[in-house]
């Protein structure tokens, strides 16, 4: 048998183990096969691999005969045998020896490896690079999700759901690592999450948040410059000193109400066994019609007279405990009662973990009347139930609604070991889980050494496993609809699609543009091209989409910005993001980002007033506000980021304007030109204006950012209420809106969005300075007049002024005009780069292929603004144009 | 036509440096004002047949201008100006080759404007020559060698140089200056 079906087998089997009910036998038929099949099958190089094979074959068979709880024990076994044979597989044997479960009662090669000293190394191993390659290409995706995670925990506080995601996370990334030889990272992992699962201390995010900065940081020199040497020392000391002085309920919400509750055992004192039994009967018919209920809640949350029924049956239990003094089982019904109450008020919504928790009462309660019959037949009491205090706690936190945030549970990964699907299906707690592994040191896999050390007991591990399946279960069809299936494309490709796209677009303008179509073509031939048309159209727009990525990981570094920020500067700051789905063009949302660092730091420095006093006596809460809003509006994306800090000072500004002569006195100028002004490039330097308008630093970085981006950015402040900057910016870069304009015989794209106004001059609104420089008067307001074809050197253009047309257009804040012969319409075209022959033309940003088939060059507004300026003001110096054409001719020698 | 030939192997153009052993290929020959020229068959990718060419401004008067290569802009070069020979009408035997050379480890595609397309030549590396001194006055920059078939001569272009080898560069600094 090949290696790579070896590794296949193994993960089916690995699926099949940790799915499966120890009495479903044919899941254990399955397993047996295909332990058979690996036993015989493991090439001579992996040894340990078919030894454990044939043992494990040994105790699955045994499995059918055995007891439940036996077998629940037994499939503990089996799955961390797969886990080592998966090492085995996949790293070395050796390191496979230590994770050999003893249960499975092989013996292993001498020399027991350590498993936390293998790990230990700096310097990682040989890896397969394609794999390597593979895994290194989704952690981008795996850092996001982690520090938003991270981010919802410092904003919300990391409860339960949160705290088992992120370690879900991190166990994953150890696991991964581990299999590549990271050591480094490995490690970094395994003590993060035994930190976690040790309930972290106050400040479990800051930690946490080193932790991914760390691995991030790791993962992307790796990406850059391959595996090299690193160093995780710094973050890991983080641990070591946290660790000592940790306090694992001052994070833990629920940790304080942990201890108030004490399971009380049972024992009968003065309780009429006819009543009892009664009780029982009636009791257990009770749970069994609970389960019933939940099962259909489960699927239908909705459920009204499926929740009433399932609070009855509590309600009923509750009463009867209560009044036959089993104070175990009323307290327990009592809690799960108040639960279900919050759930028929609406008030919680009954997803996957709190349904689980509920599904674990029924199962504790079904435990504890267990115990009373023994109880009752024995005579004997029963010692206090060991699962109580945990699974009270966790029926707390679902009460305090934590649990129940979500109603999709994540599903737990195939090779997860059972000892982290205890802990998260909350079959076990927190506490008794750090127990363990401080006894453990840490390095003992938590299942094992839980049963190991009579925890839990087994046929609890089994019912965890069936919760966890459940819960599974229940969140398979929320996600089926939430999560879809994604394949990774090269962007190289996609590029080339859209490409292709393009020119289909291009070659059916063509085709129905044609004369003989558009003249003579018949009724059906019409027919025919419209829906090639309307099909054309589709397919472009599904092209375009492709390129669309949501703007949320943009956002969620601003959320981790503002909280950086506002914690060093002491400023108490509620981020709130809107439309983080509002999904945006690949490469906006690259270039979209600097701007935004700007401008929230602006936002954080300036806007926010230093002193939370200074904002209550303005009327204002304590707490400031910073708003990031994303949002689409007439084809164009909007993203917006307002504070209600103090807003931008008019007058300042104003003045310092003046100062500069950048405005004339005397000038009236509306607030929006006043607030343009500090995008001004000169302005933003300015060390007074900054600290009295409290804004503008590299203002004008941003402009042109955003510009380039060619979009559009607004200023709205008011005093003392706050200030929105609002930037507009196209779906995509690339298509963009454009005029067609003519000089001589040649076309030209001119971006709608930098256009103002055209028109058609009159002689009088002409004047020229120095017999060569022109001026347009445009209501009253002198401009300068530019001629295209000058400055583009295009002979056989318009010279007459009252023919031709003036574009008024904006560059760097300044209107200027621009003279064309005419407009021929307007229309949206592809940004097609001029190819990389050609470089970077002054003045020209790209070309578009025209209806015609031709090429169509669109024009940099802002370049050719500078061209002509500088022509202008150099004009006697700037050599005719036939002299430079000599001298290029000249230059190739 | 050497546009079928071209295909498959014009990939390769990128990998396939020159070396004086590797001379021994095929050469597209073409006519510039009257003259036969040769360039190496790997390095075209497709010959077609004269487009609109649009103008862009601001370039050296050797770069014709931009064409759409089925959705693709390319520019176009003469050569002609290049070297410094009279510019000629476009005629109906006027071709594109579009060739591909391989700049700082970007392939660039580039269409080469020449007066009519001849044929592919096998010209063996002993029958090509370096290129006679010609005094000042003659370009010989861009000449690889001159190649012998039969009493013919063809004159062996180093496209690379051509478009690239500094070229690219100058041309920037002139649109600076």
């Amino acid at each position: 048998m090949r290696k790579a079906d070896l590794g296949k087998m193994i993960e089916v089997l690995a699926a099949d183990v940790v799915m499966s009910d120890p009495h479903d036998l044919q899941a254990v038929g399955r397993m047996m096969e295909a332990f058979g099949k690996i036993a015989e099958g493991a090439p001579g190089k992996f040894p340990l691999l078919g030894k454990m094979a044939a043992a494990a074959l040994a105790m699955a068979e045994d499995m059918i005969v055995q007891s439940p709880e036996q077998a629940a024990q037994a499939l503990n076994t089996l799955a961390d045998t797969v886990a080592a044979m998966q090492v085995a597989l996949c790293r070395t044997e050796q390191e496979a020896v230590a994770l050999v479960p003893a249960a499975l009662g092989i013996e292993t090669p001498a020399g027991e490896a350590d498993e936390a000293e293998s790990v230990a190394g700096g310097n990682p191993i040989a890896v397969d690079d394609d794999i390597l390659a593979e895994f290194l290409s989704g952690q981008e995706s795996v850092m996001e999700e982690l520090e938003g995670l991270i981010l919802d925990a410092d904003k919300d506080g990391l409860n339960d759901e949160r705290r088992s995601a992120i370690k879900r996370i991190i166990h994953t990334i150890k696991g991964e690592t581990g299999m590549l030889g990271l050591n480094e990272a490995q490690r970094l992992c395994h003590e993060t999450e035994s930190y976690i699962e040790a309930g972290g201390n106050g400040q479990t995010v800051d930690k946490l948040l080193s932790v991914k900065d760390w691995l991030n940081t790791t993962f992307q020199t790796y990406t850059s410059r391959g595996i090299v040497a690193v160093d995780a020392g710094e973050v890991l000391k983080l641990f070591e000193a946290g660790s000592e002085t940790a306090e694992p309920e001052v994070a833990d919400p629920a940790g304080g109400e942990e201890d108030k509750f004490e399971a009380h055992g049972i024992a009968l004192v003065d309780a009429d066994p006819g009543l009892l039994q009664d009780f029982i009967a009636e009791s257990r018919g009770h749970l069994d019609n609970a389960d019933v209920q939940l099962l259909t809640i489960e699927g239908e949350p909705e459920d009204q007279e499926a929740l009433n029924a399932l609070f009855r049956s509590f309600h009923t239990i509750k009463g009867s405990a209560g009044f036959l003094e089993l104070t175990d089982i009323s307290e327990l019904s009592h809690v799960a009662e108040d639960l279900l109450d919050k759930a028929r008020k609406g008030a919680l919504m009954l997803g996957g973990p709190v349904v689980d928790v509920i599904f674990e009462s029924v199962d504790a309660l079904r435990r504890l009347l267990d115990a009373v019959e023994k109880a009752l037949v024995t005579g004997e009491p029963v010692d206090p139930d060991k699962e109580l205090p945990a699974l009270f706690t966790h029926l707390r936190l679902a009460l305090s609604g934590q649990a129940g945030e979500e109603t999709a549970v994540a599903p737990v990964a195939p090779d997860k070991r059972l000892g982290e699907i205890l802990v998260e299906s909350g079959s076990t707690s927190e506490q008794e889980v750090k127990e363990v592994l401080t006894a453990g040191d840490g390095k003992v896999k938590l299942g094992e050494a839980l049963v190991q050390e009579g925890k839990v007991k087994a046929s609890e591990v089994a019912g965890a496993l069936r919760a966890q399946k459940k819960a599974r279960g229940a969140a398979g069809t929320a996600d089926a609809v939430r999560v879809r299936e994604t394949v990774k494309i090269d962007t190289d490709r996609l590029d080339k699609l859209l490409d292709v796209i393009g020119e289909l677009v291009i070659a059916e303008s063509i085709v129905s543009q044609d004369d003989e179509i558009l003249d003579d073509a018949s009724h059906r031939v019409t027919r025919n091209m419209r829906q090639l048309h309307k099909i054309t159209r589709s397919v472009q727009e599904l092209g375009m989409s492709m390129r669309m990525v949501a703007i949320k990981p943009t956002f969620q570094k601003m959320a981790r910005l503002v909280r950086d920020l506002a914690r060093k500067s002491g400023k108490n700051v509620e981020f709130v993001t809107n439309g983080e789905d509002t999904e945006l063009d690949r490469s906006v949302v690259e270039k979209i980002n600097d701007p935004l660092v700007h401008l929230v730091r602006n936002s954080l420095d300036h806007g926010i007033e230093d002193d939370p006093q200074q904002r209550v006596a303005a009327g204002k809460p304590a707490l400031a506000r910073v708003e990031l809003r994303a949002f689409h509006r007439g084809g164009n994306i909007f993203i917006e980021i307002a504070d209600d800090g103090r807003g931008l000072d008019r007058d300042a500004i104003l003045e310092k304007a003046r100062e500069k002569g950048v405005v004339e006195d005397g000038s009236e100028l509306s607030d929006k030109e006043v607030f343009h002004l500090i995008f001004a490039p000169g302005f933003s330097t300015a060390k007074k204006i900054t600290d009295v308008s409290g804004r503008g630093v590299g203002m004008d970085v941003v402009k042109r950012n955003i510009e380039a981006l060619r979009g559009n950015i607004e200023l709205i402040s008011k005093p003392g209420e706050g200030t929105t900057v609002s930037m507009q910016l196209p779906l995509t870069l690339a298509i963009i809106e454009g005029l067609i304009i003519l000089v001589g015989r040649e076309r030209y794209i001119v971006p709608t969005l930098s256009v103002i106004e055209s028109m058609r001059p009159t002689k009088d609104d002409v004047s020229t300075v120095n017999g060569r420089s022109e001026m347009l008067k445009v209501r009253g307001a002198l401009m300068p007049l530019y001629r295209l074809s000058k400055i583009f050197a295009i002979p056989g253009a318009e010279q007459d002024m009252q023919e031709a047309l003036v574009m008024i257009v904006e560059s760097q804040g300044k209107q200027v005009a621009l003279m064309v012969d005419k407009l021929l319409g307007q229309q949206q075209v592809v940004i097609k780069s001029l190819g990389r022959g050609m470089g970077k033309v002054q003045g020209i940003s790209g070309g578009a292929i025209m209806p015609d088939g031709r090429v169509g060059l669109i024009m940099d507004i802002g370049e050719v603004v500078k061209l002509a300026v500088s022509a202008n003001s150099v004009l006697k110096a700037a050599p005719p144009v036939a002299d430079r054409q000599e001298a290029l001719v000249a230059q190739p020698a | 036509m050497a546009t079928c030939e071209t295909g498959a192997t014009g990939l390769k153009s990128a990998e396939n440096r020159v070396g004086d052993v590797d001379l021994a290929e095929k050469y597209l020959t073409f006519e510039l004002a009257g003259e036969e020229y040769g360039i190496e068959i790997l390095k075209v990718r497709e010959i077609i047949g004269l487009l609109s060419i649009t103008p862009v401004p601001r370039t050296p008067e050797y770069v014709r201008g931009v064409i759409n290569l089925r959705g693709k802009v390319i520019p176009v070069v003469d050569p002609k100006l290049k070297f410094g020979m009279p510019r000629t009408e476009d005629t109906r035997e006027t071709c594109i080759i579009v060739v591909e050379v391989s700049h700082a480890g970007e392939a660039i595609s580039t269409g080469i404007l020449v007066d009519r397309v001849r044929e592919v030549l096998d010209i063996k590396s002993e029958d090509i020559e370096d290129a006679p001194e010609m005094g000042e006055s003659v370009e010989t920059e861009f000449i690889r060698g001159m190649g012998k078939t039969g009493d013919r001569v063809s004159i062996l272009l180093d496209i690379d140089g051509v478009l690239t080898g500094g070229e690219l560069e100058q041309l920037k600094k002139t649109k600076e200056g």
